[in-house]
Formats: structure tokens, sequence, C-alpha cells
């Protein structure tokens, strides 16, 4: 009857673990996307050139961000070359590998030992709240396997006042309305402005003194 | 005809029994003011209590150690050398760790994965602690410690910057547990009133809470605002930094002011320079200087410390926290001797 039962509770206390590893293989993000930052994690400052392009049919001006640069990876070798994709594997496998495996290894002897405690004391107490645990664990575990991320209550976002004009060499005014559009990998920043926003030459901006015929 | 007599040198029984509410009104005073100024003006006052209080609050820390030291370790030995290669090794591998990171010498990945190795060696060393002082008297069945110390380290792998933050919280923590140790041998007519005041520490921590959970951040970019923030969670958790400082620096003060006048009072049963209490400087006059020596010098770092703090804030502040790993680790065994 005892080895029935401690054979019992090893296989529920297995149950419960195994949704735990296998439940979310990459926390709070799906395959087939970029490497999430994690929290805390600070991103390093990388150096970038802008190119900037004229574009008459765009109505707004758009910011295009390699998504390499924006998580603070260092360009490819060679520049303009995407990293490969061995990069993204490995980062990814990175992510899922040694903190998992630890974590998991942790479990597992938590359980274990837990259990081994618990029926060691031998009251029928400890038994009932070794069963609920378990359960507690597995039923949890299964709920919360795809949520990503922590469940915050969404805050109003206090409105800020618009931002002035800023003035680019070439003649380019910026205004408080850009598209930032993630690109694939690359080297570079691009800015594509719509052509009403570049002045010509002489055309003093925001300074209307500069054209006092008119 | 022969008469005898009995020294009763239990502390306390010999005293009028002092009723509690000087201490209860001296500790909710205490606790509102540091409430109302760490909500109010968080960084100044988290800058004014770590300049005034740190080093004199470690000193006084060290002295108690001394008192519950025992003279001769005996069957502790293996305890107390397990405690004190703990408290060195842990503390030097902190400070090994932070000097790589804080010269770029390890990637993130590297600290996050060594970060992790190093707490699950703190919570192996503590749970080892626990399994010995349980088998010395008084015994105690303490044989849940695995699991739970497992648990953790499984927790301190899945999100070692915020494992990181729980250790800054629930440190200040600690010394209330002490406390009521002490308030159990020496004056258990106050425990009730301890209690009261503990389950105060809630409210005032729910007052907080309510006021600034939508504070907007904190002002200033400089490096000292950087290092206070951060230290108190800012990027590792997702509230406001204006929430985040103030109740670090409640909780701080409220440390501090445990081990700075509630330990000295109930704790020491003697002032802190009379030696009469530490049993290592009743072993024999060797031990005795070695004791008065020790203190000399801890008084001395904390003289130093302050001088330092008045030449350049920010840099001995960041390097005060990463050696003051040394008596957060300490707390453990001696908390373990004290249940």
């Amino acid at each position: 009857m005892r080895h029935a039962l401690l054979a019992g509770l090893s296989l529920l206390a297995l149950g419960a673990i195994l949704p735990e590893v296998h439940g979310d293989l990459l926390p709070g993000r799906r395959p087939g996307l970029p490497p999430a930052v994690q929290p805390g994690r600070r991103i390093l400052p990388v150096k970038v050139k802008l190119e900037v392009k004229v574009n008459e049919n765009a109505k707004l001006p758009v910011l295009q961000v390699p998504i390499n640069l924006a998580l603070g990876q260092r360009p490819a070798a060679g520049g303009g070359a995407a990293l490969p994709a061995e990069d993204e594997d490995t980062d990814r496998r990175a992510a899922i590998g040694l903190p998992t495996i630890v974590a998991g290894l942790a479990l597992t002897l938590a359980f274990a030992s837990g259990g081994l405690w618990m029926v060691r004391r031998g009251s029928r107490r400890s038994l009932a709240l070794l069963l609920a645990v378990s359960l507690f664990a597995a039923c949890t575990a299964a709920v919360w396997a795809d949520i990503p991320g922590p469940n915050r209550r969404p805050r109003p976002v206090p409105a800020k006042p618009g931002l002035p004009s800023l003035q680019l060499p070439a003649g380019i005014e910026l205004t408080d309305k850009l598209i930032l559009e993630p690109v694939p990998n690359g080297d570079h920043l691009t800015l594509i402005v719509p052509k009403s926003m570049v002045k010509e030459k002489g055309e003093k901006i925001g300074n209307p003194r500069s054209n006092p015929g008119k | 005809m022969s008469s005898s007599a009995t020294l009763d040198y239990a502390p306390g029984r010999g005293d009028t029994k002092p009723t509690p509410w000087g201490f209860v009104c001296a500790a909710l005073g205490m606790a509102l003011a540091a409430a109302f100024l760490a909500g109010w003006v968080p960084l100044r006052f988290s800058i004014i209590t770590v300049f005034l209080f740190a080093g004199p609050h470690n000193w006084l820390e060290f002295r108690y150690f001394l008192t519950r030291l025992p003279a001769r370790w005996g069957r502790l030995r293996n305890f107390f050398l397990l405690a004190f290669a703990g408290i060195l090794g842990l503390t030097a591998g902190f400070a090994v760790l932070w000097w790589f990171a804080e010269h770029g010498a390890v990637s993130e990945g590297i600290w996050e994965y060594s970060f992790a190795g190093l707490n699950t060696l703190l919570l192996l060393w503590i749970a080892t602690l626990v399994q010995v002082r349980s088998q010395q008297n008084p015994r105690r069945e303490w044989g849940w410690i695995w699991p739970v110390a497992f648990g953790l380290i499984a927790v301190a792998w899945l999100v070692p910057p915020q494992w990181g933050l729980v250790l800054v919280y629930v440190h200040p923590l600690m010394a209330f547990w002490l406390i009521d140790r002490e308030l159990r041998r020496s004056r258990p007519q106050w425990r009730p009133a301890f209690h009261l005041c503990l389950a105060c520490l809630p409210l005032f921590l729910f007052a907080l809470w309510w006021r600034l959970a939508d504070a907007p951040p904190l002002p200033g970019d400089d490096a000292l605002t950087q290092r206070i923030t951060h230290h108190a969670g800012a990027e590792v958790v997702p509230f406001s930094t204006h929430l985040l400082v103030s109740t670090h620096t409640f909780l701080e003060m409220l440390h501090y002011g445990v081990w700075i006048l509630a330990i000295p009072l109930i704790g020491l049963r003697a002032a802190p320079w009379r030696l009469h209490t530490v049993p290592l400087a009743r072993r024999s006059p060797a031990w005795h200087w070695g004791v008065v020596s020790f203190l000399a010098i801890g008084f001395a770092v904390v003289l130093i410390l302050w001088g330092c703090f008045l030449a350049d804030y920010t840099t001995t502040r960041t390097a005060y926290f990463v050696a003051a790993m040394a008596h957060v680790y300490a707390e453990v065994p001696f908390l373990l001797r004290a249940l």
C-alpha cells in the first residue's frame, strides 16, 4: 500500500513538472519572432549610419530600424548583410538553455525532496498537503503556460504636448509624427521623408523674416 | 545554619517590568516619519539615511554578533566554520562578479548565469546551515528546507534580476525576526506590543503604494539617481521608480532603526563599549584585547566611511553596498542560532 502510494505520488509530481517544462519552451515568445529582450537586460548602444531618402509618394516620414540594431546587436561583418540565421538560432537556444535546464532540475529535486520529507513524516495531513500542492502545480502550470509577461493593469497615458519641429541638414524639417518601421537585419538606419518636408535652397524654415519680399 | 542564594543572571528578570507603550510609541512614530519622508523626498531621504546610518548600523550589528558568538564553539564548531566560510566566500564571489560587470569584463548573459549560480550557492549554504542547526539542541524538524531551497533555486535561475531584488527587499525585514527573538529572550511581555507594531507595517506599505502607484518616475538622470533607482528595482519590475525608491528607503530606515536603537536597548544588555557581555572577550586577556581591537578597527572604518561619503558619495555608496553583502549573509547563521 505504502509503495503504491509512493509510486502514485511520484507520478503525480512528474505530471506536475512536465507541463512546467514543456508548457512554454520560449517564455513570452513564439517561434519565428526575434529574441525578446529579457527584463532588466541592458541594451548596449551601437554606433550606426543614418541614410536619408526622399520619397515623393510618402505622406509621413518613415524611420526604418533594423531589428538587430534595435536589440543592441552589432551589424554583421561586411556591412549591410543580415545576420546569419544561425546567430538567431544560437541566441534562441541560449535563451532556453542553461537556466531552463537548471530550473527544471531544481524543481524536480524540490518535488522529490518534498515528497520524501512528507512521506517520512508519515502523517495523512502531510500527504494530503502534497496531493494538494501537486494538483495546484499541475493546474497552474497548464493555465499560465502561455500567458506572456506580467498581467498589468493598463494605465492612462498622460497627453504630452506636441514636440517642436526638428530641422535636419539638407533642409529637411521633421514634425513630431513619425512612422517607425522595423526591417530585417542591417547596418544602418534609413529615414524616408516626403518631398514636401525638403525645403528649397535659401528658404529658411520657421523664420518668416528670411524672405522679406513675401 | 546555612543560607544560600542564587544569582539570577537571566536578563530582565531582576528588572522592574517596564511597560512596552514607550517602545510602541517610539516604533510607530519612527515608522510614520520614515514613511512620510520616504514618500515625500525619497532620493534625499535615501542619500541622508545611508550617509548617517549605514556605517553605525554595521558596527552595532557586528557588536551584537560578538555578543551571540560563544567563547568556545564545541559542538557548534562545524556550524560556525560553515557559517564563516559562507559569509566570506559569498561576499568575495559577489564582489568579484560585481567588479567584472562594472568593468565590462563579462557579457550580460555571463553575468546572469554567474549571478544565478552565486544565488544557488547562497541557497544551498542556507539550507545546509538549517540542516546542521536542526540537528543541534534544541532540535528542530526542518526537513522542509530542501524542497523550499530547490524551489527557490529554480526561481533564481528563471528570473535572476527579480530574485536579486527579492534579497534587497527581504533583508531589511530579517532584523524584525531577530528583535522578536531578543524580546522573547529578555522581555517577553513586550512581544504582543511588538507584534502589534509589525501588524502596522503592511498598513504603512499599503499607504505608500496607494499614494505612489501612479507617481511619475523620479526626475534626474545623474549617476547617483540611477544607482539608487536601479538598486530599488528600476527596469526590473514595472513600477514607478518613485514607489520603488520610497518603499526601499522606508524599509531600510526601519532596518537601521532596529539595529541602532532597538537591538542596543534590548539585545546587547549593556552599552556597546562595555564588553562584559561578550563571551569571547571573557575567554582570556588576549581575546579581550583582540575583541577590543576589532571593535576599534570597526569604529575607525565607520569614520573612514563617512569621510569617503563626503569625498565621493556615489562611488562610496556603490562600494559600500557591495561590501555590505557580508552583513546580509552574516544575519542568516545568527538568526538560526537564535531560533
